[in-house]
Order: C-alpha cells, then structure tokens, then sequence
C-alpha cells in the first residue's frame, strides 16, 4: 500500500479506531485467504457473534455495576442508572446496535437488582424510580441506536474512501500498463487483494501478448475457458453471465470486456461468498473495474498498432525514396540508348541493310518499354510521397487526345488507330500533362491486350455535363476477377502474367491522375475475349462562351 | 550541304549524351564542341563562340539555369535546354529566362535537329531576306500578310493572323501561352488561356486537313503553341 498520507483523514483513523477486534479479524479473514487457507469455518464465526452481541455488554455492564459498587460504598450515590448509560455507549460504538440493546436491558436489570429498594430483588417499591428506570430505558435505547448508527456511517463512509483509493491505484497501475499480461496482472492483483476474489482473464486470439508472462490461460479451470469461448463466439455477444464450478459449486460470473474498437476477452470472477445483496454492490465494482480495463485495453492496442503502423510507414518512405532515385538514375542511360538508336536509323550506311535496320528498331522499342516502365516507377514515387501538384489550365480535350497519341505513336503502329473527336468540345480547366498520361496509359494497355491490326477508337465527345474521353479495343477483355481489381496497384491479370509484361501500375497511376483531375476512369468489358472500353469522365464547370470574347475580331484581306 | 556548317556546343556531363548528339548532328551537317560541365560551358561559349549552344539542365557543378542566366548576360546565342522530368512551370521558367526552346529526354536526334534549325532559323531572321514561312501545304508571305493552303487562298480574322504570324515567325519553336496573349489581347490575364484555345481552335479549322488530327498547330500541354516545321528533313521521317 503506497496510498498517499493524504487520504488517512482523521476521521479514518477514529473510525479504524473505534471498529477495533472486528476490523483486525476482517483483515486476518482476507490475508488467510489471500494465503490457500479455507475460509472461516462457520462455527468459529458464530462463536465471535455471540461473543461481540452478548458476552462483551453482560462484562461491559458487570465492570461498570462493580466499579459503582465501590464508589458507593464511600458515598451517597443517586444517579446509578446515569452511569449506566456509559456501558451502553461503548457497546453501541464497538460492537453495534444488538450488543447496545443487550446493555441496556443487564444494565437496567443491574440497577433495579442491586441500587433500587428494595435491594436483591426485582420490584421496585418507589414509583419515582419505576419512573426512572423507564426514563433510562428509553434515554439508553435511544441514545445506543443513534451511535450505532453513527458507527455504521463511519465505517460506510470509510470503506467508500478505500475503495476509491484502490481504484485510484489499480488506474495509477493501469496507466503503467504496456501489454495485456500486465493488464491481466493489475486486475487480478486488485481482485484478491481488495475483494478477496479469484478473477482470469481470458483474451480473445492474443497472438501480440503470447510471448508475455505466462499469467492469462495457463490456470484458467476447463468450465470458465469453455463458457468464455461460447461468449466470445455469440453474436451479439452477452454483457455478462454467471456459471456455476461443476466441483465446487461456486458462482462464477463472466463479463466480457468491450470496447468502442473490439471485442477484447472476458474477465471471470469468482464470486465465491458473496452472496444476495453483496452480489450486486460487487458487480457493479466489477463494472468499474472493467471500464478502466476496456479503457487500457484500447490504448495498449492503439499503441501496439501504432508501433507496427510507423515501422510500416518508414519502409514505405524509404521505399519510395529507392524508386524516385533509382528511376531518374535509369533514365540516363535510357535517353543515351534511344538517342544512339535514333542517330543509328538515320545512318545511310544501316539504310540498305534490312537486318540491322530491324536489330536498331528493337533495341529503341525494348528501350522505350523500359523508359516506360522507369517513367511508371517514378509516377508511382510521386503518387505515394504525396509530390502530386496540379498545373490547372484552361485545355480543349482535342489537344489531350493528341498529344497521348503522339506519345504512344511508336506503340500503335501495328493497330488501326480510329479518331473521333467532337470539333465543339467545351473547356475545361485541368492539368493536361496528367491527363495526357493518363489517356496515353489506355492507348498503352489497348494496344497490349489487343491483336495486331485490330481496330481501337478513340473517341472524345461531350455528354451531359462532362467530357468523355474513350479507348475501345477489340481484344482480351475483362474477367469478373480483372474488373474488379483493375485498378488496384501492382495487380496483373493472371491470364497476362508471363504473357505480356508489365508491372501493373499504368492503370492505378492513371485512375490517380484522372482522379486528381475531379474525373472518373472506369472500364467495361462484355467479358474475355470481348474487347474492352476504357473511359475518363471529367466534370465540365460551365463558363462564359469565349466565342463572345474577341469582339474585334474583324476580317483580314 | 547550304550553308557553312554551323557550331553547335553542346554542355552535358552524360559523355554517351554527348557522343550521340555529336554524331547524329553531323549527319545534319553540324559541326559539334563538347563540354562535360558548366564552367567549361561557360569557357567554351566564350571563346568558340557557338551559332547554338545545348545545354542540360543537370550538371555537376552548378546548375543549368546559372549557365543559362550568365550565357543571356553577354550573349543572345540560341539556346536549346535539355533536361530529364521537366514540369510545366520550369519548362515555362525556362522559355521566359531565355532559354529558345527545351527538349525532355528521351528524344530522337531527328527533332533536336529540328529544333537547332528552327533556332538557328529565327536568330538569323533578321537577316533573311526571305519574308516567306512555308512548312507542309502551308505558305505565309509575312510582308504581304497572304496565306495559302496547297495554293488555295485561306481569308483570316485578324486576331487569327496575328496569331499565325506570331508562331510562323518562331517557325518549330514553341511560344508559351503568356507570350501569345501578350502579343494578340495586349494582357495576360490567365482567363484570356480560354480566349487562346477558342483562337486556335478556329485557326485550325481553316488551316488543317484533320481540325481533330492537328499536323501544323501543334500544342505543348501546359506550356504554349507551336507551328512545326514540315517537309525540312534531310532524310526520311523518323520518330
């Protein structure tokens, strides 16, 4: 106990005073506990009761009876049942109101038997002192119950500031917490020491505390395991339950521990002794107990999710960094390759020779792959270190739909590129350069996973309020599997892996680029082998007609 | 093969750069000086005097924008500027500090050959006594304001000439958006883009076989315009 000075008020200290032998055996009853030993045997507990409630006032008042005996003896004494009132006093603040009642009636036997004529015997002869006796009775009766309850209060109130002060220290202990080992500690620790109950928790699939003290599971009886198990697995899981040991017959009750994030375990207690009324105050202890818990529980889980999320966070930037650094170190040599290519197909002494003509035309289409791939790479670096900064510009779609057709011309060769272009497309205020990607990276893909001399269209019309700009291809199409993941990162299809290659980001690049743009990309297939149509959707703002513009634009000769 | 061979220098610390520029611009009847970084640049500019320098953007020892700025302090010599993932805004940085055109790599030494020619072509403008543009079917007779189609008369607005004119005089170099508003609106408010894309629009209409398809008026996403030079080549066409 490192309870602060602080909270031992001094009205504690008179309270623990005045609750004397009853508090020690209280104490001495937990520490037995707490050490294996069995419980107090019943007989023992009923000796000490007839002992606090009728020996301790009939000595309280004999003591008193003597003592008055030997003062009288000396003087002329007339306030006997006066002094009575003392016994009863004590007997109410020490062992409450049934010793107090006990004491009141020795002690107005006493005064009647042995200070009231006639002496020895129990009449009374002088009305006065009937009158007086009653008068006693009544002052005693009164006086004993309202100190009793007095005592009662004290020791309420007291118990309270206990209690409190645990649970001040079972959330000192909870903050020190940094795995669920230690939680399970706290709580069972609290449990035996302040309640005097046996409690387990059993986590639900732990794999991040396994390697913890070997303090959750390893003692945790067959029936609690089980019964927690068939609570974790019920949906929706139960608040709480109560089982009963099979062995023992003892009252278990099991309450799961929930917070706003998981489901994480159940806590079993043993409610062992406590019984009827005392359930309810314990449960609702308990209750408290395992807000604190859930609470704790939340942050040694945000805490461990954290950890992992920053490890995961630092070999993600470092990652990124590798690619932008090894991408713009590639590209170099890249540029060295195609311009050497270019200058070799221009040589007239390659002209007339067919074969090197078409080893050049390899080299700079292998080295145009790769300059593409390196350029993905690095689109890829700028997506995930967040480098992507839009150039908005007044654009007409036309000049976007070229421009990724000069891009990719050295790829479409071989197919049958067929254009339409609506001539009276509106505006709009984008960055070109993104989406020029963006519409190159379907020209790219049509012409990958279609058949040489087949058709694709490329069509940008105005619909609604947006421009539709499309790729349609003749070729593989779409599996249910590559429509829905299409434009997921690094996914290829598994028909395609091995068959063309690719590295699986045009497309998730260039659903970035459109999304950047306010747009939309989707793909529609009819299915494989049906071709596929690729389309970006972008918002048009509408704006004043800048044909009204140049209003003095007038004729040349 | 028409005139004296020009000197090309060309800065870039890539020595296979280098040496493929140098060769493929011989074959374009260049005589070409090389130099691995800026300061050597610097020296080399001075003292050969080049008809057109190419310069990389990212070399060892100082950057290519401070070769450019202290190449423009002495010297109108064309420059060309070469550079790996150039954005918009650093192309158009570039084009307003001096720079006559930029080139990303990679690129094909038959469109460095075009751009050195038109480079060289509009520096020496001034001295030309030729005041007729032609490139492809197009023909632009910049004295007598006349434009022909394949020989077919073509009527302009007045804000379309000037805007022909503009880019004809700067045959195969690009002109930034700013550059063109400034010169046809008077100012360069960035809404006047839209008035641009309408003007150019229209011009190609008139000007091109295939309006959707443009072969002449060509577009450089986020930077300006550009008339490309056709039918200059010395060879076949390549990519």
């Amino acid at each position: 106990m490192t309870a602060p000075a602080s909270f031992q008020s001094l009205f504690e200290r008179v309270a623990r005073h005045v609750r004397g032998v009853e508090g020690h055996l209280r104490f001495s009853a937990a520490v037995a506990r707490l050490q294996g030993s069995e419980a107090t045997p019943p007989e023992r507990s009923f000796v000490l009761t007839l002992a606090r409630t009728i020996l301790c006032p009939l000595a309280a008042v004999g003591l008193t009876t003597v003592l008055m005996a030997l003062v009288i003896g000396h003087t002329a004494f007339k306030f006997e049942s006066i002094v009575y009132v003392v016994p009863v006093i004590v007997c109410a603040i020490r062992w409450g109101l049934g010793a107090a009642i006990v004491s009141v009636l020795a002690s107005a036997a006493a005064a009647d038997f042995l200070f009231m004529a006639p002496v020895y015997s129990f009449a009374i002869s002088d009305p006065n002192e009937i009158f007086e006796l009653g008068l006693f009775l009544f002052v005693a009766l009164v006086t004993s119950h309202l100190t009793a309850r007095v005592k009662n209060e004290v020791e309420v109130s007291h118990r309270r500031e206990r209690e409190i002060q645990n649970l001040y220290e079972f959330s000192r202990r909870l903050a020190l917490c940094s795995t669920a080992g230690d939680l399970v500690e706290a709580i069972q620790h609290y449990l035996s020491i302040h309640l005097g109950c046996e409690a387990y928790l059993i986590r639900l699939a732990p794999p991040v505390v396994s390697n913890d003290k070997d303090t959750e599971n390893a003692a945790v009886p067959d029936f609690i395991a089980r019964e927690a198990k068939a609570m974790l697995a019920a949906r929706p899981p139960p608040g709480s339950r109560v089982v009963t040991d099979p062995d023992k017959n003892a009252p278990w009750a099991l309450k799961s521990i929930t917070t706003t994030v998981a489901e994480h375990g159940v806590l079993a207690v043993n409610l062992g002794k406590y019984a009827g009324s005392e359930t309810d105050k314990l449960n609702e202890h308990i209750d408290t107990l395992l807000s604190e818990a859930s609470a704790t529980l939340t942050r040694i889980d945000a805490a461990a999710a954290l950890a992992r999320a920053n490890v995961r966070l630092e070999s993600e930037v470092l990652k990124t960094a590798l690619i932008g650094t090894a991408s713009h170190e590639l590209r170099s040599p890249i540029a060295a390759i195609l311009g050497t290519a270019s200058v070799l197909d221009q040589m007239s002494a390659l002209y007339d020779d067919e074969q090197m003509r078409s080893l050049v035309v390899g080299m700079r289409h292998e080295a145009k792959r790769l300059d593409n791939d390196i350029q993905n790479l690095l689109d890829t670096a700028r997506i995930a270190d967040s480098g992507l900064t839009r150039h908005l510009v007044w654009t007409d779609p036309a000049d976007i739909v070229t421009a990724a057709i000069r891009q990719r011309s050295h790829r479409t060769a071989a197919h049958k590129l067929n254009l339409d272009v609506d001539p009276v497309l509106p505006l709009i205020n984008v960055d070109p350069a993104l989406l020029e990607q963006a519409m190159g990276q379907l020209i790219e893909n049509a012409v990958k996973y279609s058949p040489a001399g087949s058709e694709i269209a490329i069509v940008a019309r105005a619909e609604d309020c947006q421009v539709v700009l499309s790729v349609t291809d003749r070729g593989a199409g779409l599996t249910e599997d590559e429509a829905q993941n299409l434009f997921r990162r690094s996914y290829r299809g598994r028909r395609h892996v091995g068959n063309v290659p690719g590295l699986g980001l045009g497309l998730w690049i260039a659903r970035i680029f459109v999304a950047v743009n306010g747009g939309v990309l989707t793909a529609h297939s009819c299915g494989p082998g049906q071709g596929t149509i690729m389309s970006i959707r972008l918002p048009v703002v509408p704006t004043i007609a800048p044909e009204l513009a140049p209003s003095s634009d007038a004729q040349t000769g | 093969m028409r005139k004296p061979a020009n000197r090309v220098l060309v800065i870039d610390d890539e020595p296979q750069i280098r040496r493929f520029i140098s060769a493929g611009l011989a074959l374009y009847s260049y005589s070409v000086t090389e130099a691995e970084n800026g300061s050597m640049g610097l020296n080399a500019v001075a003292h050969i005097r080049p008809d057109l320098v190419i310069l990389d953007l990212g070399l060892p020892d100082m950057s290519g924008i401070e070769v450019l700025n202290t190449i423009r302090s002495w010297s109108t010599v064309p420059v060309i500027v070469l550079s790996i993932q150039a954005d918009e805004d650093q192309k158009v940085y570039l084009l307003r500090s001096g720079a006559d055109d930029y080139m990303t790599k990679p690129f094909g030494i038959a469109e460095l050959a075009a751009r050195c020619e038109a480079a060289l072509r509009r520096y020496h403008k001034s001295t030309d006594k030729d005041p007729v543009v032609r490139t492809g079917p197009l023909m632009i007779d910049l004295v007598s304001r006349a434009v022909t189609f394949n020989g077919r008369h073509i009527t302009l607005t007045r804000k379309e000439y000037r805007l022909l004119h503009l880019l004809a005089s700067h045959l195969g170099l690009v002109l930034t958006h700013n550059q063109l508003i400034k010169e046809i609106w008077g100012n360069s408010s960035p809404d006047n883009v839209q008035y641009l894309r309408t003007l150019v629009r229209k011009l190609r209409k008139k000007l091109e076989t295939d309006p959707s398809q443009p072969k002449l008026l060509i577009s450089e996403s986020g930077v300006g315009y550009r008339l490309e030079r056709h039918a200059a080549t010395p060879s076949s066409k390549s990519g």
